[in-house]
C-alpha cells in the first residue's frame, strides 16, 4: 500500500470562509478612514496571492471526479446565486431600500453589499456540490 | 457506460479504499465510477485498465454499442 495521502473530496468551504474573511478584512481596511491606500493595496494584494496559492494547493489535492463536482457546482451554484442576487436587487429597488439597516456609512453599505451578494452564491454552490455528490453515492 | 470494476476489485479482495489508493483517487470517486454514475476520463480509464492488466474494452462497455450490436 502506498504511503501517499488518499485524495479527498472535501469541498473548498474552508477556503471560501477564508476568502470571505479576507474580503471583509480588505473591505473594512479600505473603509477605515486612516488607512493609507498603499498599505491597503499591499495587504490586500498579499492576501489575494496567498488565497490563490491556497486554492491551487486545494485544487491539486482533488481527483478528477472531485474537480468535476467543483466545476459543476461553481458553474450552476454561481448562476443560481447570481439569480437570487438579481431578485434581491430588484426587491431593493422596488422597496426603495426600506428594509436596509439605517444610519450606516456609505463604506459600510458597500461592505454589506459585497457580503450580501457573495452569500447566495456561496450557499448555492455548497448546496449544488452536496447534491452532486449525493446523486453519485 | 457499464463497467466490471466491482467484480475485478472483488476478485482481488480489494476494498474501494484500496483501489482508490492504487488509482490515486478518493474512495467516493471509486464508488461513483463503480456504480456507473460517473464516466471516467480516458486517462483514468487507461489507468484503471492498466492496473487490472486489461484493455479498456474489457473493463468498460458502451451501452449504446452493446444495444446496437444486439439489434443487428
Amino acid at each position: 500500500m502506498t504511503a501517499k495521502r488518499t485524495k479527498a473530496v472535501t469541498p473548498l468551504w474552508r477556503w471560501q470562509v477564508l476568502a470571505a474573511i479576507f474580503v471583509l478584512a480588505i473591505t473594512l481596511t479600505g473603509a477605515a478612514p486612516r488607512a493609507h491606500p498603499l498599505l491597503v493595496v499591499l495587504v490586500g494584494g498579499a492576501l489575494i496571492v496567498g488565497l490563490f496559492l491556497l486554492g491551487v494547493r486545494a485544487w491539486r489535492g482533488l481527483d478528477e471526479v472531485a474537480r468535476e463536482a467543483q466545476k459543476t457546482a461553481c458553474m450552476w451554484g454561481a448562476r443560481i446565486g447570481a439569480g437570487v442576487n438579481f431578485i434581491l436587487v430588484l426587491m431593493l429597488v422596488v422597496s426603495g431600500g426600506a428594509w436596509l439597516p439605517a444610519h450606516l456609512s456609505p463604506q459600510m453599505y458597500v461592505v454589506l453589499g459585497i457580503g450580501a451578494s457573495a452569500l447566495p452564491m456561496i450557499v448555492a454552490y455548497q448546496i449544488y456540490w452536496s447534491v452532486w455528490w449525493l446523486k453519485r453515492r | 457506460m457499464n463497467n466490471r470494476l466491482r467484480i475485478l476489485r472483488a476478485e482481488r479482495g480489494w476494498s474501494q479504499a484500496d483501489l482508490a489508493d492504487r488509482l490515486d483517487v478518493s474512495r467516493q470517486s471509486v464508488n461513483a465510477i463503480e456504480t456507473g454514475k460517473y464516466d471516467p476520463s480516458l486517462p483514468l480509464a487507461f489507468r484503471i485498465a492498466r492496473l487490472f492488466g486489461l484493455t479498456i474494452e474489457e473493463v468498460f462497455t458502451d451501452e449504446d454499442a452493446s444495444a446496437a450490436k444486439a439489434a443487428e
